[in-house]
């Protein structure tokens, strides 16, 4: 029995072994330019699902290029699997962090913990809401501004007439929150200067979409029994804004209802150039990597950071997605 | 089952607990592709510091620059205890390379020949400081895994705490031939319970140490009452614990978001993170608590008659209730158990994140029902031992702070976890000699 367990152990030895000595010979190879090593950058995604994020993270590592090496993980939006990662990654001496936290407020923790092992934080798209830590820099899309250009958007597509309209919220997210309120700040100042009863825009109802296309389809179907007249539907994102369109096709409204997205996903802008969805407040992910990366290396280069920088948002409408390059040929 | 044909002890304790040979051979192999070069830290960084720059001909004048960690403040006690009287530490900067640039532009306009500049590794990379001209003394770097530097250690052992804790509950669940699946969605209703009274009954974030206490306890007996339903309905009416379970984990989640209003509960005070984040004697006060509740219920499950009725129970229903095993009481109590365990696993999640949320815990009965199956529990009942659990628990948290220090991307981790879990079983079965090559040619031919 334990010459058995011994020769097993010899056995798993062997290719371990023979690794080892590959890594660590890589290894030394790295240290003889102890000098200048390269920096190491950790980035946290909320989610590796949504392409929004990993857009984020590749223009982030682009612009960021051959001085430093990037570590990317996903955190499947869960917060407790994202502050062992952070834990990982302070073992692991990086020299920065880029989070974009999975919730706003339980990214405290792991930040504390970054910020007492001496490691710069940066942060993008959702904001530390605990007050505790310090941040060296925030890169964010104003959600609020976005909320409002929806807003104008669902004004526009209903050309001047009212009717009743469903919002797919997604209480969760902080920033969806901010997305609906912009919405219906601007729905409500429309609603009090028009005299016109008929160009009144009434929220009938708000229902949670999971910021998912399937649960969103549900829901809007739903709606669609109890709310058959529906005119118009903002749904908080891409996802949601296409479960929306595939429950209104199937239930063959699609010249009555017209849908407001949020994010401009590539699939989202697709269903703009098809006329699918009516316009989407596009963010920048891009452009949100590429901001925290030049913030980063400002950062060691030792200059001076600000500490929040908001990226607005801007309206996409289907002549923006016929002449969209990255747009051709796809389907 | 084949015994040992020696009767030593580590016969016994290798057939007993023959996974603890995997975690071992896991832990060499991340011993080894981890090894990188390490500096000390604290005090002994400012030491090894000094001792180079005493090493120096000429006097020197020279800056430390750090960046602000906690340790990083101790390293400039260390280099004053230690440097020679004929060296001068001009300034010393903890901070970030800002605040480096201007130490260094200070010290030169104020006349001082700045010839070497004490930094750390990471503060070494700094541009301000890398295009410094002068020397940069680093403590000296020894070479040693990254996997078994100590914060390391104690980060493995931090992260399964929830996960063991609660593995201890599902053992004995399993053991009497049942599982719960409830237990993730009852981290966090303990979570948002807990949260809640903390908020709404305690004062939030002004909330004192004895209301902090009664919110903990509330969100424990809030899972306590689930562990009992589900015992209930499993012992009255002998339904099949998997669709109890199962039931329960749904119903469980909606309450927690119910009462949680789907926000994040944050208004918890900072005394609340001492569960969770609090050391003692340099290790969390969680994994102390882990390591007690092993102990107690490995005595509980070998020397106590409770323990003997869980296994008879599991082993045999019939023989256990006709040799007088108040079989239903059993069921029950383990249930309750495994609620509680649970209930307190939730609060110290909501400990370490200082919040609460209706999400937490998603999938984690997956990872608790993996930690006991690979700790070499049958699913089938019966058979089980409560340190096994331990260490299926280790064996899953090195394997994920593992991957995560090799950088392996984590849907490949996915892979990866999952083919160490079917592999440590096979390996388990095959050890115990309960693979025979008969079974696995009728698979084929019969």
């Amino acid at each position: 029995m334990q010459k058995k367990l011994l020769r097993f152990l010899v056995l798993a030895l062997i290719p371990v072994v023979a690794v080892a000595c590959q890594k660590s010979s890589t290894n030394s190879d790295g240290d003889n330019s102890a000098g200048d090593a390269k920096k190491k950058v950790g980035i946290l995604l909320q989610t590796t699902e949504n392409p929004f994020f990993n857009d984020l993270a590749k223009a982030a590592e682009t612009e960021l290029g051959s001085e430093y090496q990037v570590i990317i993980f996903g955190g499947d939006k869960s917060a407790d699997k994202q502050a062992k990662q952070v834990e990982d990654l302070i073992n692991q001496k990086v020299d920065a962090l880029l989070i974009t936290p999975c919730n706003a407020n339980a990214v405290g923790a792991p930040i504390r913990a970054a910020n007492q092992a001496g490691i710069p934080v940066f942060t993008a798209d959702t904001a530390c809401l605990d007050k505790d830590v310090r941040i060296e820099a925030h890169v964010a899309t104003d959600n609020y501004a976005g909320g409002k250009l929806a807003g104008q958007a669902m004004i526009q597509a209903l050309g001047g007439k009212g009717g009743n309209i469903l919002v797919l919220d997604y209480e969760q997210a902080e920033s969806c929150q901010e997305r609906v309120r912009g919405f219906k700040e601007v729905i409500d100042a429309h609603n009090a200067d028009s005299k016109n009863q008929n160009a009144q825009i009434k929220i009938v109802s708000e229902l949670p979409s999971l910021a998912e296309e399937s649960a969103s389809r549900k829901q809007t179907k739903d709606a669609l029994k109890s709310n058959r007249d529906l005119v118009g539907i903002f749904a908080i994102n891409d996802p949601a804004a296409l479960g929306a369109v595939a429950a209104i096709e199937e239930e063959k409204l699609q010249d009555q209802i017209k849908v407001i997205g949020f994010d401009g996903q590539e699939s989202g802008k697709i269903a703009i150039r098809d006329g699918r969805i009516y316009a989407d407040p596009i963010q920048f992910p891009k452009k949100m990597g590429k901001r925290s990366a030049q913030f980063i290396k400002k950062y060691f280069a030792g200059e001076d950071v600000p500490k929040v920088e908001m990226i607005a948002p801007k309206l996409y409408y289907k002549a923006d997605a016929d002449a969209d390059p990255e747009l051709k040929n796809k389907k | 089952m084949s015994k040992p044909k020696n009767n030593s002890r580590l016969g016994y304790f290798l057939n007993d607990y023959g996974m603890i040979v995997v975690l071992l051979v896991l832990m060499v192999v991340l011993s080894l592709v981890t090894i990188a070069r390490q500096q000390p830290t604290g005090a002994s960084a400012g030491k090894n510091i000094a001792k180079q720059i005493n090493a120096l001909k000429d006097p020197t004048e020279f800056l430390l620059i750090t960046p602000q960690g906690k340790l990083d403040f101790e390293i400039a006690q260390g280099i004053q205890q230690h440097i020679d009287q004929r060296h001068t530490l001009v300034n010393s900067v903890h901070g970030g390379p800002r605040e480096a640039n201007l130490a260094i532009r200070a010290a030169r306009e104020a006349g001082k020949k700045i010839t070497v500049i004490a930094c750390t590794s990471a503060s070494a990379k700094w541009d301000p400081v890398k295009n410094a001209e002068a020397k940069k003394i680093i403590p000296s770097s020894y070479i040693w895994p990254n996997f078994l530097m100590p914060d390391n250690l104690v980060t493995i052992a931090q992260r399964i705490t929830v996960i063991a804790i609660i593995a201890i509950g599902m053992t004995m669940v399993i053991i009497t031939a049942g599982i719960d699946l409830s237990v993730g969605s009852l981290i966090a209703l303990s979570a948002v319970v807990t949260g809640v009274l903390i908020r709404d009954c305690f004062g939030g974030k002004d909330a004192g140490t004895l209301g902090l206490w009664i919110a903990a306890i509330g969100g424990i007996a809030a899972c306590v009452v689930v562990g009992f339903s589900t015992g209930f309905l499993v012992a009255a009416f002998r339904l099949p614990p998997f669709i109890v379970t199962l039931a329960m984990m749904l119903l469980v989640r909606g309450v927690a978001n119910v009462l949680s209003q789907q926000r994040t509960i944050h208004e918890i005070p900072v005394a609340f993170d001492v569960l969770g984040k609090g050391y003692v004697l340099g290790i969390p006060i969680a994994v102390w608590l882990m390591f007690a509740l092993f102990a107690v219920a490995y005595f509980v499950m070998s020397r106590t008659t409770l323990g003997r009725q869980i296994y008879a129970v599991g082993g045999n229903e019939e023989a256990a209730r006709l040799s007088g095993v108040r079989v239903k009481r059993v069921l029950l109590i383990v249930y309750t158990i495994c609620g509680l365990l649970a209930g307190l696993g939730g609060v110290i999640v909501c400990s370490q994140l200082r919040s609460a949320k209706a999400n937490y815990g998603q999938m984690d009965e997956l990872t608790v029902i993996a930690a006991v199956v690979v700790g070499g529990t049958s699913l089938m009942g019966g058979q089980g031992k409560i340190l096994g659990t331990l260490i299926g628990a280790f064996i899953i948290g090195v394997i994920q702070n593992g991957m995560n220090l090799i950088h392996m991307d984590d849907k490949t981790q996915m892979i990866v976890l999952g083919s160490v879990i079917v592999i440590a079983v096979l390996l388990d079965r095959i050890k115990k000699g309960q693979v025979k090559w008969s079974d696995i040619k009728n698979v084929f031919t019969s």
